[in-house]
């Protein structure tokens, strides 16, 4: 008798729990546009679960160096941050050949080509080229590559060396910058956000940049860099 | 080519790895050490398996007025997050009472990869370290044969990234199985099945207003158990 009671309670309880649903997230009701604005707006985006390496060139000013290193590991930990499911990783790697980003000052020598796509000048850029049948990324090649060894470099961020008076902008630009790399291909038009068209007011993403790199994370990109 | 990166991914994965002979060892340790409960009158059963799971979460990511505000017409995917099939060490503690019947004390431990899946898609989401404590009742039926049921408490805890971020993860947990052991010499053998019922809501999804679901989990287990109690 007390047996029976005890499997009899233990199956109601298992209905009980049969009736309930899985643990659920909502879909995000915040986010600005994120696709380049190209005809047609072209989504892009490192593939979900990549580890995207970035070679950090300071230059050989130490300050300067160590400043745009912090910026970037504050960026990268902004962003990783914004993300619930491991989307992507933001890591530093020493060796230009390692690299997917470049993140330099734009007076240090680099150890890519731009003349195929040059960076364009401001406070800071993020440049990458698409392939002319728009399916890819226009790799920058090295420059200490033999013959016919591109390496794997597909974005360029640099920021201008005039800011580097200033640890605080570069924080925010660095940041900002660091959201293009992850396929924000606009601005938002809200000025408190991060990815706000002006200069940032913050180096963290905020709560639209969080729904925005969110959503763009699990939507079909059209390029993968 | 050496990098830091992929030594850092294969570090992470040595860990993994290193944890599963942690699970072995601990499984060798626990069968030591179940000669010694045996002599207080226990019947210890030390136990080895896998685990599968449903999702800790299904993320809907977009809401539908947002997905064509934003020209995204179907681009985007739903997610599910949820720990990969893993191994399952745990030792349990019996005493009987009464005909056929017995109360057992269980403690596991399964280290999972966690896994993000959407639309065919796989990507590697973390780790977690999933541990539970359950009284259970056993009934032994037909001689060799057995039916459990009880309840205890299960800890999710994962790394400073990811679902697990905001800290470990305690719930209440129900669980129901059987099995059956062979007198082969001593110890004995048991083969058992395990399912368990909790629910699972973290700090993270509440961040962005998910809620709470019921997350069930599946296993296989194979035993040693030493000492005299109800099979």
């Amino acid at each position: 008798m007390r047996g029976g009671v005890v499997w009899w309670g233990g199956a109601a309880l298992v209905a009980l729990l049969a009736a309930c649903d899985s643990p659920t997230v909502p879909g995000r009701a915040e986010a600005y546009e994120f696709a380049l604005e190209t005809t047609p707006p072209v989504v892009y985006r490192w593939p979900t679960g990549k580890t995207i390496r970035v070679l950090v060139e300071g230059g050989s000013d130490a300050a300067r160096a160590e400043l745009l290193r912090a910026a970037f590991e504050e960026g990268a930990a902004g962003w990783e941050e914004a993300v619930l499911y491991g989307e992507f990783r933001l890591a530093a790697v020493a060796r230009a050949e390692e690299a997917d980003v470049i993140l330099a000052w734009s007076d240090a020598p680099l150890p890519v080509e731009v003349w195929g796509c040059p960076p364009a000048g401001g406070r800071a850029v993020t440049t990458f080229c698409l392939t002319e049948d728009g399916t890819g990324f226009e790799p920058f090649p090295l420059k200490s590559a033999p013959a016919g060894g591109e390496g794997r470099v597909r974005m360029l961020v640099t920021v201008s060396a005039d800011e580097a008076g200033n640890a605080e902008r570069v924080r925010r630009l660095v940041a900002h910058e660091l959201g293009h790399v992850l396929g924000i291909g606009r601005h938002s038009p809200d000025p408190e956000d991060l990815m706000s068209g002006g200069l940032p007011v913050t180096a963290k993403p905020t709560d639209r940049d969080r729904g925005t790199v969110q959503i763009l994370y699990h939507t079909r990109p059209d390029v993968v860099p | 080519m050496i990098e830091g990166v992929v030594m850092l991914e294969k570090a992470a994965r040595t860990a993994l790895a290193g944890r599963w002979r942690v699970g072995l060892l601990a499984v060798g340790v626990l069968a030591l050490w179940a000669g010694r409960l045996e002599a207080q009158g226990l019947a210890v059963e030390v136990r080895g398996g896998m685990i599968a799971s449903s999702a800790l979460v299904e993320d809907a990511v977009v809401a539908p007025e947002l997905e064509g505000e934003l020209g995204l017409g179907g681009r985007v995917e739903g997610v599910r997050v949820g720990p990969g099939v893993a191994p399952l060490v745990e030792v349990a503690a019996r005493t009987g009472f009464g005909r056929d019947l017995a109360f057992e004390v269980a403690a596991g431990w399964a280290p999972a990869e966690l896994g993000g899946s959407e639309a065919g898609r796989r990507w590697r989401a973390g780790e977690v370290d999933v541990g539970h404590a359950v009284f259970r009742l056993r009934r032994g039926v037909l001689g060799r044969y057995h039916v459990r049921g009880g309840l205890g408490v299960i800890r999710y805890s994962g790394g400073r990234a990811g679902l697990l971020r905001a800290g470990p993860v305690m719930k209440p947990v129900l669980e129901v199985g059987g099995g059956a052991e062979w007198q082969v010499g001593e110890p004995r053998v048991s083969v058992g099945v395990l399912a368990q019922a909790h629910r699972f809501g973290s700090g993270v999804v509440e961040e962005v207003g998910g809620r709470e679901g019921v997350v069930w989990r599946v296993g296989v287990q194979l035993g040693l158990a030493f000492g005299r109690g109800v099979r």
